[in-house]
């Protein structure tokens, strides 16, 4: 768990942004170069996944719990 | 076989680095006799491309993968024992082109354009070049922006650029392979590419198929002749790629993956056929290495050591290269997860691993 300042109304891009300040290369894990959030890494605010809400543009409040989850299901390998 | 957490290998030992779909394994082989094993190296992720950038003490390229969280290149500059990760990826497509990196298909230490030069081929299909030994890399743009690609159709491993060819005295002039696109050149350092496919046969059945090539090499005396395994075919040059002539002649099917060529001798090239074109298993479930000493005029299968029958795994065609000993050694790994290895350049084999993830990659460095 890692507690980051978060403003209401930022965007789920700004605060991968405030995290990425506190630990340098989570953006690139997170987005792909062309700033989409990666094809098997899901965010959850608040328990919404925020592709549902709104995706990087989704806004978050100033206590909002938010989750970055990598896709978890079963595969070639 | 021994296992170790660091190899510690002298000067005319052999270090191979076999990256797999869950990982990287290292095997020191101490005057390519006893060979000891490391790993795994970055569990989890898998290792399409490898490679060794030059000094006595060879800096390990990986290009591993996460399939949540992306592509990279990492290195180790003491064989295994610590490894470096960018903090940012460091093979990336410019913003705003829409490119957005899958995999790493080949790592290629580019001697000729300087020691501490690496060319990166890639899915979707680019060419990336670092001049600091592997830490960051740039885009060649003209040949993304080439005019070409909106024809450029993935085959079944994706829009893969596998292949890169650098003129060992001329630099400037470069090759390189995708699947499935064909083999472009060029002459002025990558500002420019042209195809160089005439000869090369599309697939027979399939109207509008694309050329699909798989491996290209050099020849080590010649560097006007090269060789390549293609989808449908086993080609030569002579002529720097301005025309290429079948050299299947002799080999028992006409598809496989790899094309190794001797690093000291001209003319000497190893291939490793499968069946075509859905099976895709050695022929007969005898696999066997094919070697031709004439430039594909003739071949010989050498097969002492390998599974006589019900043999029927595949070796990509980052999977098969050679040491630079003489006589040269010559190693593959299967996607069963067998690794082989040969003293004598074919002529004989022994297993070095048996129970690996299927291999995606291998390459042999002798240290000085």
């Amino acid at each position: 768990m890692i507690d980051i300042s978060m403003a209401a109304g930022m965007t789920v891009a700004e605060a991968i942004e405030a995290l990425a300040r506190q630990h340098p290369g989570i953006r690139d894990r997170v987005l792909d170069e062309q700033g989409e959030l990666r094809r098997h890494v899901n965010i959850f605010v608040d328990g919404e996944n925020a592709r549902f809400i709104g995706g990087l543009a989704a806004r978050v409040k100033e206590d909002s719990e938010m989750w970055i989850h990598p896709a978890l299901s079963g595969g070639l390998n | 076989m021994n296992s170790a957490t660091k190899l510690s290998p002298h000067a005319g030992d052999v270090v191979v680095t076999v990256g797999t779909a869950k990982g990287a394994f290292l095997f020191c082989g101490n005057q390519r006799h006893d060979f000891t094993m490391s790993g795994p190296h970055f569990l989890g992720l898998s290792v399409s491309a490898t490679a060794f950038v030059g000094g006595a003490k060879p800096r390990i390229l990986l290009g591993n993968k996460s399939e949540h969280w992306g592509a990279t290149v990492s290195w180790s500059d003491d064989f295994g024992a610590t490894w470096n990760e960018p903090a940012e990826g460091n093979i990336k497509f410019p913003v705003g082109s829409g490119g957005t990196l899958n995999s790493i298909w080949t790592l290629e230490a580019g001697t000729a354009l300087g020691p501490d030069a690496v060319l990166a081929g890639v899915d979707p299909a680019a060419l990336f070049r670092s001049d600091d030994r592997g830490e960051t890399f740039r885009v060649n743009e003209p040949l993304f922006n080439h005019p070409d690609r909106p024809r450029w159709n993935p085959g079944f491993g994706g829009l893969c650029l596998h292949s890169i060819v650098v003129h060992p005295q001329n630099p400037k002039r470069m090759y390189i392979g995708v699947s499935s696109a064909g083999l472009y050149r060029t002459d002025d350092g990558g500002e420019t590419w042209s195809t160089c496919v005439n000869g090369l046969r599309v697939h027979p059945d399939v109207p509008g198929a694309t050329l699909c090539p798989h491996k290209l090499r050099i020849d080590a005396e010649n560097p006007s002749r090269m060789y390549l395994q293609s989808h449908p075919g086993t080609y030569r040059t002579d002529n720097e790629g301005r025309s290429w002539i079948s050299i299947e002649g002799g080999l028992p099917s006409e598809f496989g993956f790899p094309m190794v060529a001797h690093p000291r001798r001209g003319g000497t090239i190893w291939t490793f056929p499968l069946t075509a074109d859905a099976f895709r298993v050695p022929p007969n479930g005898q696999p066997k290495v094919w070697r031709s000493r004439d430039g594909g005029a003739s071949w010989e299968p050498l097969n002492r050591g390998l599974p006589e029958s019900d043999g029927y795994f595949t070796v990509l065609r980052e999977a098969f290269c050679a040491d630079t000993l003489d006589p040269a050694g010559i190693y593959f790994g299967t996607r069963g997860g067998q690794v082989y290895a040969s003293n004598d350049e074919g002529e004989s084999w022994r297993m070095l691993a048996e129970f690996l993830p299927p291999v995606l990659c291998v390459k042999a460095a002798v240290i000085q």
